[in-house]
This record gives C-alpha cells, structure tokens and sequence, in this order.
C-alpha cells in the first residue's frame, strides 16, 4: 500500500519468492527504488523467510548510498539477526584453520 | 607426496572417479560410464557440464540397467520444476541472467521441503544462497548446475554446485592476484575476497556451517587444486593434468536426516 509521500515494496511478490538469495536480487531492489520520485520507501519483508548474507550485504551497501529514506518492515527475527551480523562485521578475516593442514598431491599415477 | 586412491574420501573418490572417465574420453574418444556403479550429485554434475562442454561426445552407458536410467534421467530432463519420477530429483541449472535465477532457487527449495531434513531452511538456504551467489559474483560460467539427493539408507544426503567458469584461482589472478592455486583455496577459506574487505565470508561460513553445525563433509575443487574438510580431517590437494578441474565443483554431505539447526549464526558470523 502506498501514499502519496511513500512507496511501500512488498518483495515477496516482487520477487515472487520467499528467501533472498543473491547480491543481484538487492541490486534489482534498490534500482526500482531509484526509479521513483518518492523518497519514502518502505521495504515490507513480510513473507519472506530467510535473505542471505550476501543479499543482506549488498541491501546496506545500496542503502548507504541511496538518496531514499528506506525503512524495513515485518522481518523476522532470522532476517534482523542476519541484517545486524552484516553491519556489525569487522574487517576481519575468518578463523577456518589451515594453519596445520595437510597437503597431498593427487596425480595420475595413483590411480 | 603422492595419495594411494583408497585413503581418499568418498567425496574425492566420486570426483576422481569422473576424472578417470574424462581420462579414457582423452585417450580414446568416447566417455565410457560402462563400469559406472551408483551415481552421486558430485559424479553427476561434473559430467553434465562436461557433456554440456563436448556436445558431440559419444557415451558408453552403465552396464547396469537401473544406474543407466538414472543417468540418463539426470543428464536429459529439463531440468527442476518439471515432472518427478519417483524420488528422482533433476540438477537445476542456473540461467544466465541471475535476475531469473531466484525463481530457479525457489523451485529447488519446494522440492526438497525447503531443506526441513538438512538441518532446517535457514542453514539449507544460506548454503545454497551463499554458493550460488559466489558462481554469479566469480566465476563468468558458460554452464552452472546444482542438485540434492537424499540417500535415507545411506543416511546423508549430498548436495553439489558446479561451474565451468574461471576457477577459484582464475579469480584471483584477474584480480590481480597470481597464486599457486591451493593457496588461492587457502586465501578463499580465509575470507580473503577478489573485490573488497567487507566480503569473502560466503564459503568460509559455508564450511563452517556444514563441518562444525551440521557434521558434514565439505568438498572444494578448482582448477588444480581442491580441498577437503570435514571436523577430523583436512587437506589440501595439489591436482596434476589429469585431476584438474577447468571450474569449480562444491560438493556436500550431511547426515540424513539432519535435525534443525537452531542458530546458524554462530557459523556465519
């Protein structure tokens, strides 16, 4: 539902699904949200079950440098913690341990 | 240092059983699955790309009637969202235009209960999220294709991604970034991103999703190199002429049926 001072986008119908998945799925978002004159944009996550890390990413990414004020509404609590993990990340890089891993080489004549 | 073929995991074993088949295709001209026993999503996957890549290729089918139409059912259906034989579930393949390709995911999901028995939706869905994400972002396929498979009496259930784009090290280098390519491997799983510092989480949280969360196998090959882990075991593999992977195969197994995973975020922070 829209008024004349905002635009309300509804992204399981617009997507016609009901988990977010790609960096490109935000992007294609935020371009139809450039495309209205309204600076009032509302993003209604009802319906929608779980958005990745990398559609979360790339959403405030996007966000940070529209012009819009955008609000999100009706996410459940496994898109807000999803959302406040991408904000909160640190420049930091991941703890997978290889430090101590083992290298084999694989060649023909093993087989 | 050289690895007897019987110390290999399964997952590697299914890899480099195509890998032996693409071999006597090299040699000899035609792809012979004629010793092909039970086919699994990672075996398969590597080859519908290959045929996907060598059109023209004559194939040899498994000697074994039941494997022979499995395998026929698996390279020619059109693909997921279209009639189910049995519990015969098709790849997805992944179209070009990622606009499209949510629709394709979504698809995938309804089929399999949205990953309720692989350890609830929110820990299937970020893995196929995250995965599938990385093929758009990296790697410029020409063919992409997912797939899962239950296997109740083996109890897990094996869930493949596989491109023939430029490789995990073909990645980086473009970037700028000229690596051996198990350290290109190491780079990727140490969060280290080709386009900027606030990314590269989404295999690294994807490992540990599925070896610390869902005690799962994890299966990584690109180009000339590959990677295994799982929570006892880890290694890297440098891979000669004939184990090198022209894209890059992500394989998984997890325990069937996997109970739900309460908190994923432990994994993906």
């Amino acid at each position: 539902m829209s008024t004349q001072n905002e635009i309300t986008i509804k992204l399981a119908p617009f997507f016609s699904a009901s988990h977010l998945a790609l960096r490109n799925t935000a992007d294609m978002l935020f371009d139809e949200i450039d495309r209205f004159e309204t600076k009032n944009i509302i993003i209604d996550f009802s319906d929608i079950h779980t958005v990745s890390r990398s559609f979360a990413h790339q959403y405030l990414l996007r966000e940070k440098k529209s012009r819009k004020n955008i609000t999100k509404t009706n996410m459940n609590e496994d898109i807000k913690e999803m959302f406040k993990i991408v904000a909160s990340t640190k420049i930091r890089k991941i703890d997978t341990d290889m430090t101590n891993i083992k290298v084999v080489s694989l060649s023909k004549s093993v087989c | 240092m050289p690895a007897s073929a019987n110390d290999w995991p399964d997952l590697l074993q299914e890899y480099s059983e195509f890998c032996r088949v693409k071999g006597i295709f090299k040699r000899e001209g035609s792809f012979d699955l004629s010793e092909i026993g039970f086919c699994l999503p990672a075996f398969l996957l590597c080859t519908k790309v290959f045929l996907a890549d060598n059109a023209n290729a004559k194939i040899v089918p498994p000697k074994d009637k039941s494997v022979s139409t499995y395998f026929d059912f698996i390279m020619k259906h059109p693909g997921i969202g279209s009639a189910i034989k049995d519990t015969y579930v098709p790849p997805a393949e992944l179209p070009h235009d990622p606009s499209q390709s949510e629709a394709v995911l979504e698809k995938l999901r309804k089929v399999h209960n949205d990953g309720e028995e692989y350890g609830g939706q929110t820990a299937f869905n970020y893995l196929m999220s995250e995965i599938v994400d990385n093929i758009y972002q990296h790697s410029k396929f020409c063919h992409a294709f997912l797939m899962a498979q239950k296997y109740p009496s083996k109890r897990f259930v094996e869930i493949a991604f596989i491109d023939d784009g430029i490789t995990i090290p073909g990645s980086f280098e473009k970037a700028g970034k000229t690596m051996q390519h198990i350290n290109a491997l190491k780079a990727a799983m140490q969060g280290k991103s080709t386009k900027d510092q606030t990314r590269g989480y989404g295999l690294s949280t994807s490992l540990k999703l599925v070896t610390k969360g869902l005690n799962g196998q994890f299966l990584l090959v690109s180009g000339k190199a590959a990677l295994y882990y799982k929570p006892s075991e880890q290694t890297l593999y440098t891979l000669d002429l004939s184990y090198e992977l022209k894209g890059t195969l992500v394989g998984l197994r997890i325990p069937y049926p996997c109970p739900k995973l309460e908190d994923i975020y432990e994994y993906t922070e």
